[in-house]
C-alpha cells in the first residue's frame, strides 16, 4: 500500500511537470505564430493511394540498400557511447579531483595544527 | 546496529546500486537512437520510467527528510544535490514527453500519433544533452558513494573469488 501510494505520487509529480511544460510549449508556440516569428501548422497535400505505395516500395529498397556492416554499427555505437562516456568522465574528474585536493589540504593542516 | 537491520541496509544498497548501473547502461543505449534502431530506443526509453521510478522509490526517505529541511539548515553540498535531483527530474520528464510526441514506433503502437512539427524533435535533442550534463553532475556528487559501493560488492567479491581460487589450484 505504501509503495502504491509512493508510485502514485511520484506520477502525479511526473504528470503536472509534463503537462506544464506541454502547456508552456502550446502557449509559446500560439504567441510565436500570432507574432508571426514562424509559420503555422502546415496543410498537407493528400498523396493519391498509388504514389505512396510505390514511395514505401522505393525507401524500403533504399533501406535494404543502404543497410551498415553490423561491424559499422557496432564500431560507431561504441565511438558515440564513448563520446558520451567521455563528457560525464570530464565532468566528474573537474568536480572529484578538486574536491578531494581541498579536503586533503585541509586535513593536512588540521594535522599541522593539531600536532604544535 | 542488529544484524537483521545491517542485513537490509546491505541488501537495500546492493538493490540500489544495480538498479543505477542498469539505468545507466540503458541510458547509454538509448541515448544513440541511429545505432540502437528506433524500435528498440523507444521501447527502453520507455522501460526507463519504471527504472526511475524504483530509483526513486529506494531512495524515498532521503527525497522526504530533505524536502521537509530544505528551507531549514542544511548542508551546501545536499541542498545542491537536492535542487540538482529535481533539475534531473525535471528534464527528464521533458525528455520523456518530447519522446513520446516524436515518437514513431512506440506510440503509434498503442494507438497514439501526434502530428506534431519538428519543434519537439529540436526539445527532444536537447533535453537529451542536457540530462547527459545533469547526470554527469549527479555522478560526480555521488562520486565516493560509487566507488565505496563497487569496491565493497563487485570489487572485492570478485577479487576474493580469483584468490580463493588460485590458492585452491596452488594447494592441488
Amino acid at each position: 500500500m505504501k509503495i502504491i501510494t509512493r508510485v502514485l505520487i511520484v506520477l502525479l509529480v511526473f504528470g503536472l511537470v509534463a503537462g506544464l511544460l506541454i502547456a508552456f510549449d502550446s502557449m509559446a508556440a500560439t504567441l510565436a505564430v500570432s507574432v508571426g516569428l514562424i509559420d503555422g501548422p502546415r496543410v498537407e497535400h493528400s498523396v493519391p493511394v498509388q504514389n505512396q505505395n510505390q514511395e514505401q516500395e522505393d525507401t524500403s529498397e533504399n533501406e535494404t540498400r543502404s543497410q551498415p556492416s553490423i561491424t559499422y554499427m557496432i564500431k560507431r555505437w561504441v565511438l558515440s557511447t564513448g563520446k558520451n562516456v567521455f563528457v560525464m568522465a570530464v565532468l566528474v574528474v573537474s568536480i572529484v579531483f578538486p574536491k578531494s585536493r581541498a579536503k586533503r589540504s585541509r586535513k593536512m593542516s588540521h594535522q599541522k595544527n593539531f600536532g604544535r | 546496529m542488529s544484524s537483521e537491520v545491517e542485513k537490509g541496509v546491505v541488501s537495500q544498497t546492493k538493490s540500489k546500486l544495480w538498479v543505477d548501473i542498469l539505468i545507466f547502461v540503458v541510458f547509454l543505449i538509448t541515448m544513440e537512437p541511429g545505432l540502437s534502431r528506433l524500435t528498440i530506443h523507444e521501447w527502453l526509453s520507455l522501460s526507463m520510467i519504471v527504472g526511475m521510478l524504483v530509483h526513486l522509490l529506494i531512495n524515498w526517505d532521503w527525497i522526504i527528510e530533505i524536502t521537509r529541511r530544505f528551507l531549514g539548515r542544511l548542508g551546501g553540498q545536499t541542498r545542491i544535490n537536492y535542487i540538482l535531483n529535481w533539475l534531473l527530474f525535471i528534464d527528464g520528464t521533458l525528455l520523456m514527453v518530447s519522446g513520446l510526441m516524436i515518437s514513431e514506433v512506440a506510440m503509434p503502437a498503442l494507438g497514439l500519433d501526434f502530428q506534431i512539427g519538428d519543434g519537439w524533435s529540436k526539445l527532444h535533442d536537447l533535453s537529451a544533452n542536457t540530462v547527459l550534463i545533469l547526470l554527469g553532475l549527479h555522478t560526480a556528487l555521488h562520486w565516493n558513494w560509487i566507488v565505496s559501493t563497487v569496491m565493497r560488492y563487485i570489487v572485492n567479491p570478485v577479487l576474493r573469488l580469483i584468490f580463493r581460487n588460485k590458492q585452491i589450484g596452488g594447494v592441488a
